[in-house]
C-alpha cells in the first residue's frame, strides 16, 4: 500500500497524534463540513482555517439566501462546539492567484504538516492547494480527510455548468496527443458533451471510472449519466473501458489510471466522480504531469446533501515524500 | 398500429445519424470528408476561403466549425489526394494555406489567472505584460503549427497538396528554409541553434511548455532565454506568410489562413483577462496583414461583444477590416420557401451519413423514409377510430351556429375543416355578425381562402389534437425540415431518433416506406426532449434559459388552445423593438438584460430570431423570437410561424424572464405599446387582458 489510509479515528492515532498539523477545509452549507474540523479540535489541533466559497451572482438558480442561512448555522454549530477557527471568504471562480495566495502564508522557510479537508471542498480549489502541497517543500506532511454524506438530494446536485476547461494548474503539456480521457463518472453529466467536444479523444479512447455507490437510487443516476456519456448508444460501451471501484478505494484507483496511462500514448482526466476518486486523479495528475478537465458548476443545491457518515483519511505525503513516489 | 416486436439491434446498432463527436469529425480527415456536405456549404460560404478576415456567425449546431474545418491543410490533402482537386465549389478560388488553434485546447484563456507580471515584478500585476506573455505564446503556437504543415507539405505525402499550391519541391531548400525561419529578428535569437523542422519543433515545444508549466505552478519564475525574447503580436505570423509565398516562382499570391476556434469563450473562462485576450486576436485583424488571414467561428451573437484592440480603445470594423458570414442568413427559412437551401443540404447530409454506415439507399430514400404530410390526413388521424366524433372541433361558437355549420358541411368533410369553419363563425360572431349572416356566408367556404386558411392550419390541428384527447402528430420529410429550424444537429437527432424508435419496434427504416406515423411521432417528441434537456444540462447559463422556456413554451400553448377563433394565428411569437434592446443601456437595466438572454437564447438555439416590419405605424424596426422550431412538439405549440408576432415590450418580456409572477401570460399588453416618455416620468402600466 502506497497511500495510508483508513478512517479518521486510526489515521489520525497513528500519523497524527501528538504533532503539529494546522488544517485547512471548507466551510459550507453541508452539515458534513462540520464534522472533522469537531474532531480536529477536540483532539487540540489549534489551528483551523475554513474556506467559505461563495456562488457567483450570475449562478441560476442562485441560492445564496438559502446558502448563508445554512453557512451560518453550520458556523454557530462549531461554535457551539468550541471550535476556534479562522474564516477566510472566497469566490468560487477566484483566479489561480487567489487560491495560491491561501497558502502563501505558510511559504516562510518552516515546514508545516497539514490536514486538508476535502469534504466541501470544490474541486478547483483542492486540486490546486493538493498539487502546491504535495510539490512544495513547505510542506512536510499532508493528510486528506473527507466525510461522507448520509444522503444525496434527488434533485441535481450541481447546475449551471462553464464551458470545459483545465482545473487550475493542470493545463495538459503540448504536443497535444492521440489523448485517452477517463471520466470518472458521478450523479451529474454536468457538460460532459462538452468536454468530450473540447478534448480531443474518441469515443473509443474514452474510460469510464464508476465507484459503485451506495442504494439503488444512487446507482442508477450513475449509469444515467454513464449513458448520456456514450449518447444512449451501447455500442460506444466497452466493457474492458470501464472500471467499477468502491468509493473510498483512493489507491485502487490510483493504480487503475497507471494501467490505462501505460496502454496510451497520453491520458486526460476528467473528475465529475466522487471526491475520493478526484482526489486520486489529482494525486495521478500531479505525479505524470496529466491535463485535468472539468466543466465548473457554478451552482450547487443548499440541500446537496444530509447528515454525514464516516470520514476517512489519505495520508499524501509524508516526510517530505508524495506518497506515490515512496517505494 | 402493427407493431413488430422482435428488436433489430443491427439496425439500432448502425444509426448513421447518431451523432458523432464533433472532436472525431473534424480530426479524422477522411471521416470529414465523407461526411462534409461541401457541394451545398462551401458554394454559400465562399468568402470564407477568399483572402480576407473572416468571421462566420450562426446559432450553435449550424455547422461553423465543419466549414472552416476545410480550410486546414491536413483536411484540404485529403480532399486533394484523392481527386487532385479541391471540392469543385472551390475550384476557381485561389489555392490556400491553413493553419489552426483552439485556444482552449492549448489553455489560452490561463493566462492572466496566474500574473506572470506579479511574479517578475515582486507582487505588482502588470495586466499588459501577462498580455504581452499570451501574445508571444499565440505566435510561438502557430509557429509550431506552420512548421508542422511544412513537414507535411516537403514530404512524400505533401505531392499533391504542392501540385495544387503551385509549389515545385525542386524550387525549394528545407536547410535554407529553416535557416531563414529560425533567424527572424522577430524571435530575437531564440532559434539561432536549430538547423531542422524537427529541432525548430522541440525547441518550440519547451518554450510552450515553459509557459504553461508558470500556469501549472509547475515553475515559479520564466527563464531569462524565453523573458528576453518575446516576440511581437502578428509579426511572426507576417513572416510565416511571406515565407509561403516565397515558395512560389509566378506571381500569384499564396495567402496563409489561421482559424481560430474557441475565441467565445474567453471571457467566460477567464473573468479577469478574457476580453483582454480576445482584444489580443482583434489585433491581428486590425493589422489587415496582406498576407495572413483570419477565419474565426462563433456562435450569433458571441460575435461583437468586444472589438476593440488591444492597449486602444479603436475597434475592428466589419467589411473593412473583416466580412461576416451569417449561416442563419443561408439556411433559415425565409418567406420564399422555393429558395429554401437547407432539404438540399439536409438531404445530403443525411444519405452521406447513409453511405458511410454501409446501407444502401439513393437520397430519394430519406424523403420517402418519412413520407409526406398532408395537413387533412392529419386531422383525420385523430378520429380514425371514431369518425363521427369529429364534429367535437366545431366547439367555440354557440351551439346554435355549431348546429348549423354542422348542417351545412358535407358529410365527408375533415376535421380540419370543421375547425377553421367554426374558427371563423367565431370570428364573426366576436366580430357581432348575426347568425344568419354568418350560416349564409359559410355556404361559399370562406375558410378556404388561401392566406386566412394557411395561417391558421397549424394553430387549428393542435387545437384539434387537444379535443380528441391525443398528442399532435408530427410526421412527414417537409415537418422534420421545418421542425430542424435550418439547424443540421436538429436534423440529425430527429432522423437518429426516428430511426431508433423503428429499429426498437423491428421495423427497417429503409424498407417500411414510409415508417408508421406513431413511430415518426414518438421519435420526434424524443428528439424535442432531448434537444430542451440536453441545453438545460449541459450548456453554460442553460437552466435559466430551461427556466424560462419552460414557462413560455406552456404559456404559448394555453394561447393557442384558448384562442378558438384563431384569430391571432401568428402569436405564437413576441416582437420587441430594437432599439429597445440595442441602445446605450446599462449593464443592470431590464433592455440589457432582456437582449443579453435572448442573444444567449438565440445563440444556443434555444430561440429563433428575425427581423420584420411593422404592422405598427412606427418608423422603428423590430425584430421577432419564436422557440427553436425542435421545442414545439414537447412544448405543443406550432411549428410553423406565420406573420404577426405578439408586439409587445421589454417590462413585459423582461417580467416573463425575470419576474416572480407564475405561471406568465403570453397575451396582448392593454397599454400602448409606445416607450416610455423619459422627460415626463411616464411608465406603462402592464394591464393585461
Amino acid at each position: 500500500m502506497r497511500i495510508p489510509s483508513g478512517n479518521l479515528d486510526n489515521i489520525y492515532n497513528l500519523f497524527v497524534h501528538d504533532s503539529d498539523f494546522v488544517a485547512l477545509g471548507c466551510l459550507s452549507f453541508e452539515e458534513r463540513s462540520c464534522i472533522v474540523p469537531q474532531y480536529l479540535s477536540m483532539h487540540g489541533i489549534k489551528s483551523i482555517n475554513l474556506l467559505e466559497i461563495k456562488d457567483p451572482i450570475n449562478a441560476f438558480p442562485y441560492y445564496s439566501g438559502e446558502i448563508t442561512a445554512r453557512i451560518e448555522l453550520n458556523k454557530q454549530s462549531l461554535s457551539n462546539a468550541n471550535v476556534n477557527f479562522k474564516n477566510q471568504p472566497l469566490d468560487l471562480l477566484a483566479d489561480d492567484e487567489k487560491i495560491l495566495d491561501i497558502l502563501a502564508c505558510y511559504n516562510n522557510g518552516k515546514r508545516y504538516s497539514v490536514l486538508l479537508d476535502i469534504t466541501s471542498m470544490p474541486k478547483r480549489y483542492f486540486a490546486l492547494i493538493t498539487k502546491r502541497l504535495l510539490r512544495s517543500a513547505s510542506f512536510n506532511n499532508v493528510i486528506a480527510t473527507y466525510t461522507q454524506a448520509n444522503n444525496y438530494t434527488i434533485e441535481h446536485l450541481a447546475e449551471d455548468p462553464m464551458s470545459c476547461d483545465y482545473l487550475p494548474g493542470f493545463a495538459s503539456m503540448l504536443p497535444p496527443k492521440v489523448e485517452t480521457l477517463v471520466i470518472s463518472v458521478g450523479y451529474e453529466s454536468l457538460g460532459i458533451q462538452s468536454l468530450l467536444e473540447t478534448c480531443d479523444a474518441k469515443r473509443h479512447n474514452i474510460k469510464i471510472l464508476m465507484s459503485s455507490p451506495y442504494g439503488v437510487e444512487s446507482v442508477r443516476r450513475e449509469w444515467r449519466t454513464l449513458r448520456e456519456i456514450i449518447s444512449g448508444d451501447p455500442q460506444q460501451l466497452i466493457t474492458r473501458n470501464i472500471a467499477v471501484i468502491p468509493l473510498y478505494d483512493v489507491e485502487a484507483v490510483y493504480q487503475q489510471l497507471r494501467v490505462w496511462y501505460e496502454d496510451s500514448n497520453g491520458i486526460t482526466l476528467a473528475p465529475f466522480g466522487p471526491k475520493t476518486h478526484s482526489l486520486s486523479m489529482v494525486r495521478f495528475a500531479v505525479n505524470n504531469n496529466c491535463g485535468v478537465l472539468y466543466t465548473q458548476p457554478k451552482s450547487y443545491n443548499p440541500d446537496y446533501s444530509t447528515g454525514y457518515g464516516e470520514s476517512w483519511a489519505y495520508v499524501l505525503k509524508w516526510d517530505g515524500v508524495p506518497c506515490f513516489n515512496r517505494p | 398500429m402493427k407493431q413488430q416486436k422482435s428488436y433489430n439491434n443491427d439496425n439500432r446498432a448502425r444509426n448513421p445519424f447518431r451523432d458523432p463527436l464533433v472532436t472525431e469529425l473534424i480530426e479524422d480527415p477522411e471521416l470529414y470528408r465523407k461526411m462534409f456536405s461541401e457541394k451545398i456549404l462551401v458554394g454559400e460560404t465562399l468568402s470564407a476561403f477568399l483572402p480576407i478576415n473572416t468571421i462566420l456567425i450562426g446559432p450553435q449546431g449550424f455547422g461553423k466549425s465543419m466549414i472552416l474545418n476545410l480550410i486546414r491543410y491536413k483536411i484540404m490533402a485529403q480532399w486533394v489526394s484523392k481527386t487532385g482537386l479541391p471540392p469543385a465549389p472551390l475550384k476557381s478560388v485561389s489555392p490556400f494555406w491553413g493553419i489552426s488553434v483552439n485556444l482552449t485546447r492549448i489553455n489560452f484563456q490561463a493566462f492572466g489567472r496566474r500574473s506572470i507580471s506579479k511574479t517578475i515584478k515582486h507582487g505588482q500585476a502588470d495586466p499588459d505584460l501577462d498580455l504581452t506573455c499570451a501574445a508571444d505564446y499565440l505566435n510561438h503556437y502557430l509557429f509550431r503549427e506552420f512548421v508542422k504543415s511544412l513537414q507535411f507539405l516537403f514530404s512524400n505525402d505533401g505531392e499533391k497538396l504542392r501540385s495544387w499550391l503551385g509549389i515545385k519541391i525542386e524550387d525549394i531548400s528545407i536547410s535554407d528554409i529553416v535557416k531563414t525561419m529560425s533567424t527572424w529578428r522577430t524571435w530575437f535569437g531564440y532559434y539561432d541553434e536549430c538547423n531542422s523542422l524537427d529541432s525548430i519543433i522541440v525547441k518550440c515545444d519547451n518554450r510552450l511548455n515553459t509557459w504553461l508549466s508558470f500556469l501549472n505552478t509547475n515553475i515559479e519564475e520564466i527563464p531569462k532565454e524565453i523573458w528576453e525574447t518575446k516576440s511581437t503580436l502578428g509579426e511572426p505570423l507576417h513572416a510565416m506568410g511571406n515565407l509561403l509565398n516565397s515558395f512560389k516562382k509566378s506571381k500569384d499570391r499564396l495567402p496563409l489562413f489561421v482559424i481560430i476556434d474557441q475565441y467565445e469563450v474567453l471571457p467566460e473562462l477567464n473573468l479577469t483577462y478574457g476580453t483582454n485576450l480576445q482584444r489580443l486576436i482583434n489585433t491581428l485583424i486590425k493589422a489587415r496583414d496582406p498576407v495572413v488571414f483570419y477565419k474565426i467561428g462563433a456562435r450569433t451573437y458571441d460575435w461583437g461583444k468586444e472589438l476593440r484592440v488591444w492597449g486602444a480603445e479603436s475597434r475592428i470594423e466589419v467589411q473593412r477590416d473583416y466580412s461576416i458570414i451569417n449561416l442563419s442568413d443561408i439556411l433559415m427559412r425565409s418567406e420564399d420557401t422555393k429558395k429554401w437551401l437547407f432539404p438540399l443540404l439536409a438531404r445530403d447530409v443525411a444519405h452521406k451519413r447513409l453511405r458511410i454506415s454501409n446501407y444502401r439507399a439513393k437520397p430519394e430514400a430519406l424523403e420517402e423514409m418519412l413520407g409526406p404530410w398532408e395537413a387533412k390526413s392529419e386531422s383525420w388521424w385523430y378520429f380514425r377510430y371514431k369518425k363521427n366524433r369529429r364534429f367535437v372541433v366545431a366547439e367555440g361558437p354557440p351551439q346554435s351556429i355549431v348546429k348549423g355549420i354542422n348542417k351545412q358541411l358535407a358529410i365527408d368533410t375533415s376535421p380540419l375543416d370543421i375547425r377553421l369553419a367554426s374558427a371563423w363563425a367565431l370570428q364573426k360572431y366576436k366580430k357581432l355578425w348575426s347568425q344568419q349572416q354568418i350560416l349564409s356566408q359559410l355556404k361559399s367556404k370562406p375558410w378556404y381562402r388561401p392566406w386566412w386558411r394557411k395561417e391558421r392550419i397549424i394553430p387549428a390541428l393542435i387545437q384539434i389534437a387537444t379535443m380528441s384527447n391525443s398528442r399532435k402528430l408530427y410526421y412527414g420529410w417537409k415537418t422534420v425540415n421545418y421542425l430542424s429550424g435550418g439547424n443540421i444537429t436538429a436534423f440529425l437527432l430527429i432522423y437518429s431518433e426516428i430511426w431508433d424508435m423503428s429499429a426498437k419496434l423491428g421495423l427497417h427504416p429503409l424498407k417500411v416506406k414510409p415508417l408508421p406515423i406513431e413511430v415518426q411521432t414518438e421519435g420526434i417528441y424524443n428528439s424535442s426532449e432531448k434537444w430542451a434537456m440536453r441545453d438545460r444540462n449541459e450548456r453554460t447559463g442553460g437552466r435559466k434559459r430551461y427556466q424560462v422556456i419552460s414557462q413560455l413554451g406552456p404559456a404559448i400553448h394555453d394561447a393557442v388552445i384558448g384562442d378558438l377563433a384563431i384569430s391571432n394565428p401568428g402569436e405564437t411569437g413576441f416582437s420587441l423593438r430594437e432599439a429597445e434592446l440595442w441602445g446605450d443601456f446599462p449593464n443592470e437595466s431590464k433592455n440589457r438584460k432582456v437582449s443579453d438572454f435572448l442573444e444567449k437564447c438565440v445563440s444556443w438555439a434555444y430561440l429563433e430570431e428575425r427581423p420584420h416590419t411593422s404592422r405598427l405605424r412606427e418608423a422603428a424596426s423590430r425584430r421577432k423570437w419564436y422557440l427553436h422550431p425542435i421545442l414545439s412538439p414537447f412544448y405543443g405549440i406550432p411549428h410553423i410561424r406565420v406573420k404577426e408576432p405578439l408586439y409587445t415590450n421589454v417590462d413585459q418580456v423582461y417580467e416573463w424572464m425575470f419576474g416572480e409572477n407564475r405561471p406568465i401570460s403570453f397575451r396582448k399588453l392593454k397599454t400602448s405599446l409606445s416607450p416610455p416618455n423619459k422627460k415626463e416620468g411616464f411608465q406603462p402600466r402592464l394591464l393585461r387582458d
